[in-house]
């Protein structure tokens, strides 16, 4: 069916999801979107100064999905806006090397999703309406492949 | 009655929902899955009335972890949410707040009286054991994936059946949601406790207003279509690979049960024509 393998860390990011939900008044929000089936992430980042005091995520997505963007945001709160940036373009890079497809598309639906928010907070900085953008990201995921269709 | 005061209940309903799948005393289990329909039945008062009287509400909520060891401590948890809830109610004269108050007073003293509960909860443990079932690696990973992706879907058509039928007029479509959320509370609640089983049971994530304030119901209930065929696939999907004749059983029986909820789905497309 297929050929997860699930460790305690994941499982444990699957019972208790860091970071999820929406931040009112975010200083930033953008969406990485799958083209193919529809799935996306939104991300809301609070920045003071230079730094990401929050950030939180929501996903019409699977629990793939779910996974990357609990880690990924947990990693990344705290850090410099550029530290984030690094970050983020780095898990960008490694996709190649991630070994289910699954896996990499959710992980770079979550990537391009922070990366969008982080233009928006710029965007917004010389133009307080500026529209939430959004990243389509470049991978399939094999267990989906059509609008609508679950994860 | 205070806006925040939906939140308030819907988590209240999901706290003692799933601490009644944690607990290993089943009697003790059953009963407050009982108190967690009453809960669940206070929050749609509520919510018919914020829709009268034009109160703006929200299903979505703070995520909810659980992490209770003992049945004692798992009576407090609930007792805590409780109180919460009463201190939003006030004996004003109103008939629900009233039956409300008299409602909570009562689960609390049922909590109260479970304080000294001493029975272990191994519903957090990850185990990833289940009844004596020997699985192998392969169909314990489509398990898991299993149980959390559908038990959040079962949560979320919960949810949005729940809203469609409060904002609804036709009579046989309120009938039809009602069926398809007492479909969708069994299913979580035998997914619930095999997870708990399992010791990997989480209240799942909440539901974004995106996905339950639908703006046509002809194209949610289309797209509902297309999500019960999925999980029809899923059922099927998992029974073949769970080497175990009983589990397979199990999700054939679910798999059918698809089957008619795309039928009534069909049925209210048509009544909207």
């Amino acid at each position: 069916m297929d050929e997860r393998e699930y460790d305690g860390t994941s499982i444990e990011h699957m019972m208790n999801p860091r970071n999820y939900g929406r931040i009112e008044d975010a200083d930033g929000q953008g969406i990485g979107k799958n083209p193919t089936n529809g799935e996306m992430v939104i991300v809301y980042l609070s920045i003071e100064g230079e730094r990401i005091v929050d950030i939180r995520f929501q996903a019409k997505a699977c629990m793939t999905a779910i996974v990357a963007g609990s880690i990924f945001t947990e990693t990344i709160k705290g850090s410099t806006v550029e530290k984030a940036r690094e970050m983020a373009d780095l898990m960008l890079q490694k996709l190649e090397s991630m070994p289910l497809q699954e896996v990499a598309a959710c992980s770079e639906m979550v990537a391009e999703a922070f990366l969008a928010a982080l233009e928006h907070y710029e965007a917004r900085r010389k133009d307080p309406d500026t529209p939430v953008p959004t990243r389509m990201i470049s991978r399939s995921c094999p267990t989906t492949n059509q609008e609508g269709e679950d994860g | 009655m205070a806006k925040r005061l939906f939140t308030t209940l819907h988590e209240g309903w999901l706290k003692l929902l799933f601490t009644s799948f944690a607990v290993e005393d089943r009697g003790w289990g059953e009963r407050l899955r009982d108190y967690s329909e009453i809960l669940y039945r206070h929050m749609r008062f509520v919510e018919t009335i914020f829709v009268k009287k034009g109160i703006e509400y929200s299903y979505e909520r703070p995520p909810i972890e659980l992490n209770f060891s003992t049945e004692g401590e798992a009576a407090r948890f609930c007792h805590e949410t409780l109180g919460r809830i009463e201190m939003q109610l006030s004996h004003s004269g109103d008939p629900l707040a009233s039956r409300m108050l008299h409602d909570l007073a009562y689960i609390r003293s049922r909590m109260e009286a479970s304080f000294a509960k001493e029975g272990e909860v191994h519903a957090f443990d990850k185990s990833l054991t289940l009844e004596q079932k020997r699985l192998d690696k392969a169909s314990l990973d489509a398990l898991v994936h299993f149980l959390f992706e559908e038990s959040y879907k079962e949560y979320e058509l919960i949810v949005i059946y729940s809203y469609a039928q409060t904002t609804t007029r036709d009579k046989r479509l309120c009938e039809i949601f009602q069926i398809l959320i007492d479909e969708s509370k069994f299913h979580l609640a035998s997914f619930a406790r095999m997870m708990a089983q399992m010791g990997i049971l989480a209240v799942p994530r909440m539901v974004t207003q995106e996905i339950y304030r639908f703006d046509s119901l002809e194209r949610f209930l289309r797209e509902g279509i297309e999500e019960e065929k999925g999980a029809k696939e899923q059922c099927r999907a998992l029974a073949e690979a769970v080497d175990d004749e009983e589990l397979r059983r199990f999700f054939d029986f679910i798999d059918h049960q698809e089957s008619y909820h795309i039928t009534l789905m069909h049925e209210a497309l048509e009544r909207i024509g």
